[in-house]
């Protein structure tokens, strides 16, 4: 196909891509509910209303009843705007009922909770066991998907590292001959793992672990998949166009795929938007030119003497200081400042802690550097095969590394930070919540500190009366986590209550199963969800 | 009703031999731990009888202490020979013995079943061990669930209509 042909085809997608009306940007949040949570109703409602702040996709929604029996009581859902309406087609009898529901944000990120209401002027709006929300997919998808992920992201920054590296180096043309073609093998890949990150991402997406193409519609059609259509064009630039005799266009497809990481995710739905794309931007196309110069200086070791592995390697360790010791490494800090609300927040939120083992790789990596810097060059330079040999030793080494820190940074990039204080849900109530254990003879209250970090259990009887528990089990669902049956540490201050640290981190769903021994004989079980 | 359908488990749990028994009338019913608590042998078994069993009286095995805990009858009935009876086993212990892990062993009692066919009688098990207990006491929390589902499900035994 002429080289012609080709630039217009880009051209014309990167205008229809770019210029194609948009959703909303950012997390959807639920942020009240008709009937709301734990409501009472004199009358069954007409309706069952889901007002988030921003527009959804519905990816399920049901009714069940309190022995979590689903009801085919909806009629078609509706979505006004940010509003979604599931209308009942048949009144609901007095009793206690649960709505289920997973929708999908603007942003890609799906949202799955489910709240109780109770219809009977009798009831007293306590709940036992929540139905669960369907299961969305197999234990092995979001490995799977993450999997995609860190590979497409890998191809990604390959690609457009190399291209960065040829245009910032001057390199002998040997490597020169080999990066045209590694820029190609890296784009052509890149398609591969974003093909395959687009079917598993739909897959844990959608619920049901069944093939759907719902999924793949849902995912193409919000911003994620203006972002993954951006990245492909940026692959088969390079594709077409790896040489430095198309400089230009390799630069433009370099740009591309740089520009689709800042199109979706934190970047795209966090305040100030324009200022973190801005730093994305810069940082991944840093973290590039820095995976590429370790994969083109082991290459370089196979190819070239010492001497020129050692002026390449000066080369880089100048620019390096500066692309990566400074521009990244500044980048970085501004976005987990503006990220997380306070330092504290790092070793206490999920975010936080990934922030911090990345942080950790790179504090190596920057020690490898230094010590290829000012300890290695000179030597090799000189033209010591000695060194030379430690030098590739230590090359492996600091690629490793920066290819588990690129495997945390995709993970850091799919986690919430913490939530700010002005989006606010209102599902389930703070504290104290009561719940109903699951053979109606016991109840659970369950007590949240006023600072969330602990959360105390308390079961009575169906008088009132406190219960000595001879054993208790709790463990947690952490959904963001994909972990179940977490046994939380217990500290049980008294015969009938236990306390335990909340290690739940805040915007994370986490759903409680709580086995209390309460006879030799009797075993109860409560369950109940954790208000964010 | 899923439990009369549920298969059963290979060897794994505590189970009733018989599965089910007629209404109204005597039944034996054999309890069989199939394992111990890991390694660890059993020394003690704990039976727990439900509500609505009557009569019950116990196998003896000479190499283990039987005690039966009572409670009182909210019904109490008379016997055969006249007699009022006012309480009813409420738990069986057979104690002092050893089942070594990878034998199983039978205990044994007989009682009446009450006249309730389609009922499902939940028989809660203490398997106490030198090292450990389990505790065969998990009941389905629906009438759908299938008991072998849970992990430590209490043995059963359905009644069902005499002939």
């Amino acid at each position: 196909m002429p080289a012609h042909s080709v630039r217009l085809c880009l051209l014309s997608l990167c205008a229809f891509i770019l210029t194609a009306p948009q959703e909303v940007r950012g997390h959807a949040q639920l942020l009240e509910t008709v009937p709301a949570a734990n409501d009472v109703l004199v009358d069954s409602p007409s309706e069952i209303k889901l007002i988030f702040n921003e527009s959804v996709s519905v990816l399920s929604l049901q009714v069940r009843d309190g022995g979590g029996n689903f009801l085919d009581v909806g009629g078609d859902i509706g979505v006004e705007e940010n509003d979604v309406v599931l209308p009942l087609t048949a009144e609901l009898r007095d009793g206690q009922y649960f709505v289920a529901f997973r929708v999908l944000s603007a942003d890609a990120h799906t949202i799955s909770e489910s709240f109780g209401f109770s219809v009977g002027a009798g009831q007293n709006g306590s709940f036992g066991a929540i139905p669960p929300v369907e299961p969305a997919y197999e234990r092995w998808t979001p490995w799977g998907s993450g999997i995609a992920r860190w590979l497409f992201m890998l191809a990604l920054l390959c690609s457009a590292g190399f291209v960065v590296f040829r245009q910032l180096l001057s390199v002998p043309a040997i490597v020169d001959d080999w990066l045209a073609g590694a820029i190609r093998r890296a784009a052509s890949w890149g398609l591969v793992a974003l093909a395959a990150y687009w079917v598993a991402g739909a897959f844990v997406m959608v619920a049901g672990s069944a093939w759907s193409l719902e999924g793949l519609f849902a995912v193409a059609s919000s911003t994620m998949g203006v972002s993954l259509a951006t990245a492909a064009l940026g692959f088969i630039a390079l594709i077409f166009f790896p040489g430095r005799a198309h400089k230009r266009w390799a630069l433009a497809g370099a740009a591309l795929l740089i520009f689709s990481r800042v199109l979706t995710g934190h970047p795209a739905s966090r305040e100030p938007e324009l200022v973190l794309q801005l730093l994305m931007a810069t940082h991944v196309t840093a973290a590039a030119f820095w995976l590429a110069a370790l994969i083109v200086l082991l290459r370089a070791m196979r190819c070239l003497s010492v001497d020129a592995v050692g002026v390449l390697a000066g080369d880089f360790g100048r620019i390096g200081v500066v692309a990566v010791g400074i521009v990244l490494t500044a980048a970085g800090i501004v976005m987990a400042y503006l990220h997380v609300a306070a330092p504290a927040a790092l070793l206490t939120t999920q975010y936080g802690l990934l922030l911090s083992a990345k942080l950790g790789g790179v504090i190596a990596l920057f020690a490898f550097a230094a010590h290829h810097k000012f300890r290695v060059t000179a030597a090799l330079t000189d033209g010591d095969a000695a060194v030379g040999r430690r030098f590739q030793a230590s090359l492996r080494l600091e690629l490793l590394v920066l290819l588990t820190v690129i495997g945390v940074s995709t993970v850091v990039a799919s986690t919430p930070p913490e939530s700010t204080a002005t989006a606010q849900t209102s599902v389930a109530p703070i504290a104290p919540l009561t719940v109903v254990s699951e053979t109606g003879n016991y109840r659970l209250n369950v007590e949240l500190s006023a600072d969330a970090s602990l959360i105390r259990l308390l079961v009575t009887d169906l008088n009132g009366q406190t219960v000595e528990p001879l054993e208790w089990t709790v463990t947690a669902d952490l959904q963001s986590l994909m972990m179940e049956g977490i046994a939380l540490p217990a500290a049980q201050e008294e015969h009938s209550a236990v306390t335990f640290e909340n290690r739940v981190p805040s915007g994370t769903n986490a759903r409680y199963t709580v086995g209390v021994l309460v006879t030799d004989f009797d075993l109860e079980r409560f369950e109940f969800e954790l208000p964010r | 009703m899923l439990v009369v359908a549920a298969p059963r488990p290979a060897l794994s749990h505590a189970v009733i031999d018989e599965g089910s028994a007629a209404a109204g009338r005597f039944s034996f019913v054999s309890l069989r731990v199939t394992h111990g608590c890991g390694k660890s042998p059993t020394r003690e078994i704990r039976v727990k009888i439900p509500e609505g069993v009557t009569r019950v009286s116990a196998e003896y095995l000479p190499d283990w202490d039987i005690e039966k805990k009572m409670r009182k009858l909210e019904e109490p009935y008379q016997d055969e020979a006249g007699q009022m009876v006012t309480e009813t086993i409420d738990e069986i212990v057979w104690r002092g013995g050893s089942l070594p892990d990878g034998y199983y062993g039978v205990f044994q009692f007989r009682a009446m079943i009450p006249d309730t066919p389609g009922e499902v009688l939940w028989f809660k098990t203490i398997q106490n061990c030198d090292d450990g207990a389990i505790r065969w006491i998990e009941v389905p929390s629906r009438p759908d669930q299938n008991p072998y589902e849970l992990k430590e499900p209490a043995p059963f035994l359905r009644v069902v209509a005499s002939q």
